[in-house]
């Protein structure tokens, strides 16, 4: 046993270092190479042209992100692969080092494949209708016409933690529908991924409110990779310092959310 | 009325759109050829194994009916989803490590087989049965009956319908974009999103059709052309 646990603690202390050092040694797929999967349409995350396999000048949050990594690892040339979010949750063998595609990290999903450090808040945003004065706290959305896409998070908060006093106004198919309610003053607050309403309200200037906060809901993006991979203690120690010197809030900001929107409790 | 035009006919909207649906679209030539390639010859495969004489190849015929009428069966989007993400996901030596436009284009392959043994079993079952006693009594062996006397006339006569089969694979790996493949139909889904525009969807059905209508008078042509020769032996 105490042979096990220091054992643990020699590869622990190895893997640490190796990190820091960010040398070559950093077991990628293909050595000194970063491939990054990545799927599409994914505007604020990836923008960029998608040509057969992969993705011309990349830029938007994750991108910007990899490109971080890369550096930050001394890896020099990044590959850009798409991998469909349908064919990520399986044992297979995966074709990247990690894809960053907007994956929340779930316990069922850790079962077959390894999440990094999570590089993401996914909180619910609040979108509001022009006119209306700014909730300041969930007790305050509980007053208002709410709306909210079928079969989201944001539905289920409504339904479960807000439970406002009248009945939400449920949008079907697309969040194109709880958009234009929202503009036409059906709707007072919607509340949907944070990162989508912050994209929607910035494309569409003047036909919002604005989006007035957002709730905690504790779920993080992860970036995916095999069960077991090699290169987790590389990318999570890659993240975590990337947090720490303010990289990922720039980043953020840059292309997600700006101004970052107030945490409404 | 002008609000539809411009969406699906915007001649800005569809030119900003051909290189970025062109680079797709090449990715959807490449599944048909090599699909269309590999199912002309497993098809005659088939066709032939499911015909042999004798009591001796009944298991292989039984294979081969069994195959033909589990995949004329099922959908392609399905057996598309089973191979993309079914085979990977077993680990196994090779077949796991294959590229989603390899499983894309096996997919169109075993479905596709399946419908052109049929065409193929159809085009030898039509070449009269006293030919085959015949050249078995000159003395030529079944393997030679099939190659000089029954296959050539049994081909011929399925061109058309073996074309009109091939336009189908040829717009079937479309479907082949649900796995994750970025062919046209997935750039001109891209571009919708990027510019609000559906003309890439426009553009995309163009390049189809423009692939297609060769094929169809080509086939046309070919149907005359027996069409006459036939008449001009009946006189």
């Amino acid at each position: 046993m105490i042979k096990a646990i220091m054992l643990a603690l020699v590869v622990g202390l190895a893997t640490t270092t190796a990190a820091v050092a960010g040398s070559s040694s950093v077991p990628t797929k293909k050595a000194g190479t970063l491939t990054v999967g990545f799927d599409v349409p994914a505007p604020g995350f990836w923008n960029g042209h998608v040509s057969g396999t992969s993705i011309k000048n990349p830029n938007g949050f994750e991108a910007g992100l990899s490109r971080a990594i890369a550096k930050k690892l001394g890896l020099t040339k990044i590959v850009y692969k798409r991998a469909p979010f349908g064919t990520l949750f399986s044992p297979a063998p995966k074709p990247f080092d990690y894809a960053m595609e907007e994956a929340t990290i779930t316990a069922a999903r850790s079962k077959v494949v390894a999440f990094s450090a999570p590089y993401f808040n996914a909180n619910q945003g609040v979108l509001i209708r022009k006119g209306l004065a700014k909730p300041k706290s969930i007790a305050d959305l509980k007053k208002l016409q709410l709306c909210a896409q079928a079969t989201t998070t944001g539905l289920a908060y409504i339904q479960h933690t807000i439970r406002p006093k009248k009945k939400p106004l449920v949008y079907s198919a697309s969040s194109t529908a709880a958009f234009d309610a929202v503009e036409a003053k059906k709707c007072d607050a919607l509340i949907l991924d944070v990162p989508i309403v912050a994209t929607q309200s910035r494309k569409k200037p003047g036909a919002y409110g604005g989006v007035a906060g957002q709730i905690v809901t504790h779920e993080f993006y992860g970036a995916v990779m095999d069960k077991g991979s090699k290169f987790k203690p590389f990318l999570d120690s890659a993240i975590k310092a990337l947090k720490a010197n303010g990289t990922i809030t720039r980043l953020v900001k840059k292309w997600l959310l700006n101004p970052i929107p107030p945490v409404l409790k | 009325m002008g609000k539809f035009l411009h969406a699906f006919f915007s001649p800005l909207g569809l030119r900003r759109a051909v290189p970025q649906v062109w680079d797709g679209f090449q990715t959807n030539i490449k599944m048909m050829v090599i699909a269309e390639a590999l199912v002309l010859v497993l098809a005659l495969v088939v066709a032939i194994v499911r015909g042999l004489p004798g009591r001796s190849t009944l298991p292989l015929r039984a294979i081969a009916v069994a195959y033909t009428d589990f995949f004329r069966g099922t959908p392609l989007i399905l057996v598309a989803y089973v191979f993309a993400l079914g085979l990977p996901s077993l680990q196994l030596a090779v077949v796991s490590h294959q590229s989603l436009i390899t499983y894309g284009i096996l997919s169109l392959t075993i479905v596709y087989t399946a419908y052109v043994t049929e065409v193929y079993r159809a085009g030898i079952e039509s070449v009269h049965p006293s030919q085959r006693m015949a050249s078995r009594s000159l003395g030529l062996t079944y393997a030679q009956t099939m190659r000089y006397v029954i296959l050539p006339q049994a081909i011929r006569r399925v061109v058309p319908p073996l074309l009109n089969d091939f336009i189908g694979l040829q717009k079937d790996t479309a479907i082949i974009t649900v796995i994750g493949v970025t062919d046209a139909l997935a750039q001109a889904g891209f571009y919708s999103n990027d510019f609000f525009s559906y003309a890439g969807y426009t553009l995309a059905a163009v390049f189809f059709v423009i692939l297609t209508i060769p094929f169809a008078r080509f086939t046309d042509h070919l149907i005359k052309q027996r069409e006459q020769l036939e008449r001009g032996q009946l006189v």
